[in-house]
């Protein structure tokens, strides 16, 4: 009886998902953070069910395995829209198109109730490399530091920013971290809480055939063709909404996050006064985590590409001043001034607010067909990957918090970045 | 009434404080949090924490690779422990104290102090980068509050010319020191936040360390750490409507109705700052801490002092 009350009332909270994003994957992974049913946590510990949305590049597919096995008892896999062989995945369930979440919440239910069974791991409980046995204690180093025991690395002496002689330690963070893009894998050299040297792993989203999300196939359009701005505004709004809510997310503020997220969603359904709401929360919640963080020069970014980055730092450059049919509707681009993050995050707002302006304006205008700003920055000009390069050059040196909240303000997006790589090879 | 019954009843009002006190205060954070996100808090939100506590009671407790098995248990259990010793400082009437001694304060900050031995021993335990960096973080945090603490409980104690906490209530009838110190209160909101590791003063359990502490935490060992959490929430907040809002001082209604009411109030301030604002960097939470935050604590020590004087 008390077991069945428990079992009963375990099976009604909200649902614990970690996911995972594959090509194709964010809009679902976006709509998991605003759905009562269901909440998005940040360790796999925390989580019954793991959801693999969209489809997993190859070399994705180890650290999935990786994240189920360190997911405790009982738990299990929803699949969704994805074009993965669901065999692959053990006894996983393929999640309804059209309800996901409902039938994540429905698995969740029969998992609790005994319905369904608990997952048992997907890889062998071994080390990821044998033990080595050199050195004085076995590990491979020297004295007691240093080496890799079981392929771990162990903590080393190397000197800090101070000149102190201090243990540096050597992780891996991604591709799956939950204040990172999805796909973004680095190799730390942390000391302490401060990032000594950083190094990206590469794009897995370039292993995908081909633009998997239905949004940047629009901007992809509209580099051969025209197409109403109408339709490239709300969805450069709704884009930079979705990614200032990221970046708010990252710094705990769950609840702007979502307001941001529902307006993105709907980035035409609401009033100015609304977003004027969205600036004040927004400017009062990060001001302390944000501002002065990372101030990026713009003669750094001068003919980048690289979107509200660069006008972020004062950069007037915008593809659209090319435009014929954006210069019909008056357009200017915005520009700020500090470059630091706060700045970044208010820009992509600035300009999400003068995307609806424009897109109310427009009517049935269209682009000219041949350019046109991408979200971040020009696609297909190499702008994007170009954000990589600034996390490799400005993180170093900082503490892991604020590198976390630098990578959050440039909107990386690895599959938008995988698209406009891919356009510069053909 | 006897001896026994009266200490029963005192245990009782314990207990109470800490289990309806923390349910309620859980509740009242998810509503917030939705308000916040302009959602309608509804009444599913009443039985959430409820229906969270069985999920994690049935949910699998994972140990990690050669962690420090003892100091992990130590510290999840140990949360709980000190929030009631603490609890128990909390005058609820002019008679209704269980731990009612001289040096109060001096006990509180004794509590103070191993909370921070606690959570850091649990960043430590599991052997995980971000769950020590967690640990690590919250050391500094702690440090640089402490004596920010310690500041306005002195002040406050100053009035009442004695480290009992019970005196410092008695001597706000008539006026409560929410008035005769007014930056005592947003001084406490900081150390609120600050010791249940909440909104901007989450950076041991914060995002970036995918939970920090609380990384490597599941089942048994994930409900055990929460129940000993939202009680320091309580704790702290009902300190606040002690040394401030007079406690249990009020007409009418009974005195432990009072420290309810008055309790409430300081904790929707702090869960409403922890809600609007984000997570500090710990450098900026730091450097504020010591360079404006204790001087505005040695500011008010002395405007207290003044006023006491005679």
């Amino acid at each position: 009886m008390a077991v069945s009350l428990l079992s009963r009332l375990a099976a009604s909270t909200t649902v614990p998902v970690f996911a995972v994003t594959g090509g194709g994957g964010c809009p679902l992974v976006s709509s998991l953070r605003t759905d009562p049913r269901a909440r998005l946590v940040a360790s796999p510990r925390h989580a019954a069910v793991l959801v693999i949305a969209g489809t997993l590049p190859p070399r994705l597919v180890g650290p999935v395995q990786s994240i189920h096995d360190q997911m405790p008892h009982p738990r299990f896999t929803a699949l969704a829209g994805t074009q993965e062989d669901p065999t692959n995945w053990g006894k996983a369930v393929v999640a309804d198109s059209s309800d996901p979440i409902q039938s994540v919440v429905d698995g969740f239910r029969a998992l609790v109730a005994g319905r369904h069974a608990s997952e048992p791991d997907w890889l062998p409980d071994s080390p990821p490399a044998e033990w080595r046995g050199v050195g004085p204690f076995g590990q491979g180093g020297e004295g007691m530091m240093g080496g890799k025991p079981f392929g771990r690395p162990m903590a080393e002496m190397a000197p800090d920013r101070d000149g102190l002689m201090l243990d540096a330690l050597n992780v891996g963070v991604g591709p799956f971290h939950p204040a990172l893009p999805p796909g973004l894998e680095l190799r730390l050299e942390l000391h302490g809480d401060v990032v000594a040297d950083v190094g990206l792993q590469p794009n897995p989203y370039l292993e995908l055939g081909k633009p998997a999300e239905k949004s940047y196939a629009l901007f992809e359009q509209a580099q051969r063709e025209a197409v109403p701005i109408a339709r490239v505004e709300t969805l450069r709004a709704a884009h930079l909404l979705g990614t200032i809510a990221s970046a708010v997310e990252v710094a705990g503020l769950e609840s702007l996050g979502r307001r941001l997220r529902t307006r993105a969603a709907d980035p035409s359904g609401g009033d100015q006064r609304g977003l004027s709401r969205l600036r004040r929360a927004l400017i009062a919640g990060v001001r302390w985590s944000a501002r002065g963080v990372v101030r990026l020069p713009a003669e750094e970014l001068q003919g980048s590409g690289l979107g509200p980055t660069a006008r972020a730092s004062g950069v007037e450059e915008d593809a659209r001043l090319d435009d014929a049919g954006y210069l019909r509707l008056g357009f200017a681009p915005i520009t700020r001034s500090s470059g630091d993050c706060l700045d970044r995050l208010l820009q992509m707002l600035d300009e999400a607010e003068q995307a609806l302006e424009l897109a109310s304006k427009a009517g049935t205008g269209s682009t000219s067909g041949n350019v046109v700003e991408g979200v971040h920055g020009v696609p297909g000009s190499g702008s994007s990957p170009a954000l990589l390069s600034l996390i490799e050059e400005h993180v170093p040196g900082l503490e892991w918090s604020d590198a976390v909240s630098f990578i959050a303000s440039l909107g990386v997006d690895l599959q938008d970045i995988a698209l406009a790589e891919r356009r510069v090879v053909e | 009434m006897s001896a026994v019954a009266s200490w029963a009843l005192e245990v009782a009002a314990v207990v109470l404080m800490l289990g309806v006190g923390a349910y309620a205060a859980t509740v009242l954070e998810s509503a917030i949090a939705r308000i916040g996100a302009g959602v309608s808090p509804g009444p599913t939100l009443l039985l959430a924490p409820l229906r969270k506590a069985a999920w994690l009671a049935k949910q699998q407790t994972v140990r990690t690779e050669r962690p420090d098995v003892i100091g992990w248990m130590v510290a999840t259990a140990g949360l709980l422990p000190l929030a009631a010793l603490a609890a128990s400082l909390i005058p609820l009437s002019s008679t209704w104290v269980m731990a009612d001694f001289e040096s109060g304060i001096v006990l509180w900050g004794a509590v103070e102090a191993l909370i921070i031995v606690v959570v850091f021993l649990r960043g430590w335990s599991p052997n995980s980068t971000f769950s020590l960096i967690g640990g690590y973080r919250f050391v500094i945090q702690a440090f640089s509050y402490t004596l920010l603490s310690m500041f306005v409980l002195i002040a406050a104690a100053l009035p009442a010319q004695s480290l009992s906490i019970q005196q410092m209530v008695v001597t706000q009838q008539g006026l409560p020191n929410l008035v005769k110190q007014p930056l005592g209160l947003p001084l406490w909101i900081v150390i609120i936040v600050g010791v249940s590791f909440r909104g901007p003063l989450n950076l041991p359990d914060g995002r970036d360390l995918a939970g920090g502490t609380s990384v490597e935490s599941s089942g048994w060992d994930r409900l055990l750490w929460e129940a000993g959490r939202a009680p320091l929430l309580v704790v702290f907040s009902a300190m606040g409507a002690t040394i401030f809002l007079g406690g249990w001082l009020g007409p009418w209604l009974p005195g432990p109705v009072w420290v309810a009411v008055k309790t409430l109030v300081v904790l929707l301030l702090a869960l409403v700052v922890a809600q609007a604002l984000g997570r500090f960097r710990p450098e900026s939470f730091v450097e504020m801490a010591w360079t404006v935050l204790l001087p505005v604590g040695f500011i008010h020590l002395f405007q207290a002092g003044v006023t006491a004087l005679p």
